[in-house]
């Protein structure tokens, strides 16, 4: 698997009670439209790893099945040695798994600080010294703490949809296109953030439109065309391949 | 420099926006009408009567202290219209009868409680006939027992109508639930004239007056209702700004998905609005029923178009909206007094409405959601 990225249909798949994560011959859709097609994917404890291709190719659709926010079909996702394939995302944010979906992921008539609370509505008490990580990590966010999420500028937004993940200290972090919509100049400070949140030990699963940066900062990558996997390697891998290049990073 | 500039702002005013220079011209006159009414002289032109007439400080401040009371009842009701809108999205037509229902349990068991010693039957007694009426002083400790059964009864009559209609169809679309909500209106609403019949029965009067000033009086059953749908709203603005559930209710009524996938329950959530919107709906309709002293089959009902507009006015979703709207709306409803015959006031509470939706089509406090 030197220079030619390895196909996922010649993959051994690692056993599932290895991976923090592990999604096999998943299909999953919208009601009755089937937009997985038999998707495997492993996620190891404290592992970076990121979704790319064309639009269209189910990328978001693998995350919010995990999240059991889609329609199940068939196939199986074990979580932490448990199979949450079928549970409720309410039941599923016990299990240790944040989400932060794409579009409108804050309240934005509530506080900031009132959205962190909402991040850990499942715990009796608010976690303080959660809140205080939090704040440490994204210090804008404590300054902040008094204003309405919906006057926080995109950049700001994003941090706190992620902050209010955070709020359970989950072992792997759902990431739906985290720099959609931002400015040039903060896609590389979000990216730094991940890494950030990574190096401190919690696995990271994320669909990035800037699939180029996405794939030198993580550790490994799948390109999933049409509902199914297509390539799985490396982040470096992937960007050094010929064809990956040319099919779905743009030369 | 003050008028001059006060002048060329409302002359600039008049040409950006002719609807809001209409507005304020109109707003002007009648401020200038009210004051020479006041004065008590007459100002003519042509031959015309184009301002003035008399009109007391006293009558005048009756009239805004009615306003206010009828506005707070009306601001109360509509917390709860306005949080279905938000968290369940739909306009709930059957708040109206809800209404009601609260005034018709709360004063069935008060009445029928304070009158046990007279000799009349029961089955008179529960249809308000040959017992005594009450007063919030004279029996105080039976309207307050009268004002927890109207808030818990309508509580357990909400939950039980979401069980059977709504909750079943909770994934419909909007349409569809307000078009049930007008079925149960209508089931609530000739349930209770079929038990109750259609008259009107007087079941509270009002045992002392106390005066204020310049004539101006207020009766004990008023006062009651003015402290009770105070400190209710108090009590809302609390529950939502403090607690760990109130959070949860502005958090869903801002964004569902997010709430869901947050991990709020959202069923939780949903149940707590309809307990909170059933006990205030029941609750003021119980006072506003103490407050005019007779209750009917469907005064909610005629009611409901005057919430609507209060909720509107203050921005749909909002409950300080809601708060607002309903005070805004019952004074306009009772201030027009001095200008319109008494059938019209309800005609003016719309116009305004309608003229704060063409200046602010989002209500006064639309846009500042807050639940």
């Amino acid at each position: 698997m030197n220079q030619q990225a390895q196909r996922s249909a010649d993959a051994t798949l690692p056993d599932p009670a290895e991976s923090l994560l592990a999604v096999r011959d998943l299909d999953a859709g919208y009601g009755d439209l089937q937009v997985l097609d038999g998707v495997d994917m492993d996620v190891a404890d404290g592992e970076y790893v990121v979704i790319v291709g064309p639009n269209g190719a189910g990328k978001s659709t693998v995350m919010k099945s995990v999240f059991g926010l889609t329609t199940y079909m068939g196939g199986t996702v074990v979580f932490d040695g448990e199979d949450i394939s079928k549970r409720r995302p309410d039941e599923i944010i016990h299990e240790g798994i944040g989400y932060v979906p794409q579009n409108d992921n804050v309240f934005g008539s509530l506080t900031v600080r009132e959205n962190l609370e909402m991040g850990a509505y499942i715990l009796d008490e608010v976690p303080e010294d959660q809140i205080r990580t939090i704040y440490d990590r994204f210090p804008i966010l404590e300054e902040r703490s008094t204003q309405k999420a919906g006057t926080l500028s995109g950049g700001q937004q994003q941090m706190l949809a992620m902050g209010r993940a955070l709020m359970l200290d989950p072992d792997l972090l759902l990431l739906d296109e985290p720099s959609a919509g931002l400015a040039p100049d903060l896609v590389a400070e979000m990216f730094d953030r991940i890494d950030g949140i990574n190096d401190d030990g919690t696995a990271v699963l994320m669909v990035e439109q800037n699939a180029k940066e996405a794939l030198r900062r993580c550790d490994r990558g799948y390109v999933l065309v049409q509902g199914q996997n297509r390539y799985q390697d490396d982040g470096d891998v992937l960007l050094a391949d010929q064809q990956v290049r040319q099919d779905f990073l743009g030369g | 420099m003050g008028i001059a500039e006060t002048v060329s702002d409302g002359r600039r005013l008049a040409i950006e926006r002719p609807d809001a220079g209409a507005v304020a011209a109109v707003l002007l006159y009648l401020v200038a009408d009210l004051t020479t009414k006041l004065l008590g002289t007459t100002v003519y032109a042509l031959g015309f009567r184009v301002m003035g007439g008399s009109l007391t400080v006293g009558s005048l401040a009756s009239m805004a202290v009615d306003g206010l009371l009828v506005g707070l009842a009306v601001g109360l009701a509509g917390i709860g219209l306005s949080m279905t809108y938000s968290i369940l999205d739909f306009a709930n037509f059957a708040h109206g009868d809800t209404v009601t229902v609260g005034a018709f349990l709360g004063w069935v068991a008060a009445y029928v409680t304070a009158n046990l010693a007279v000799s009349a039957p029961l089955t008179d007694l529960f249809l308000f006939n040959g017992g005594a009426q009450l007063s919030a002083s004279a029996s105080w400790a039976l309207v307050l027992f009268g004002l927890v059964v109207a808030a818990l009864g309508t509580v357990a009559v909400v939950l039980v109508v979401d069980r059977l209609v709504y909750r079943p169809m909770r994934d419909s679309g909007s349409i569809s639930l307000l078009i049930a909500s007008i079925g149960v209106a209508l089931a609530l609403r000739y349930l209770i004239a079929f038990v109750f019949s259609t008259q009107t029965s007087g079941v509270a009067t009002s045992g002392a007056r106390l005066q204020l000033f310049a004539g101006v009086a207020i009766t004990d059953n008023e006062i009651a209702l003015l402290v009770v749908s105070v400190v209710l709203m108090l009590g809302v603005h609390l529950l939502l700004q403090r607690t760990k559930l109130g959070k949860a209710m502005r958090a869903m009524a801002d964004n569902e998905d997010l709430a869901r996938v947050t991990g709020i329950p959202t069923e939780r959530v949903v149940r707590l609005t309809w307990v909170l919107g059933g006990a205030l709906a029941g609750t003021s309709g119980y006072l506003l029923v103490l407050e005019s002293g007779t209750i009917s089959f469907n005064f909610g009902w005629i009611l409901l178009l005057l919430i609507f507009a209060a909720v509107i006015v203050g921005g749909i979703g909002s409950i300080y909206g809601a708060m607002a709207g309903g005070v805004l709306i019952g004074l306009v409803d009772s201030l027009a007094l001095i200008w319109l015959p008494s059938g019209l006031t309800r005609a003016a509470a719309f116009a305004v409405l309608i003229v704060v939706l063409l200046l602010r089509p989002s209500g006064i406090f639309g846009g500042v959601s807050t639940a």
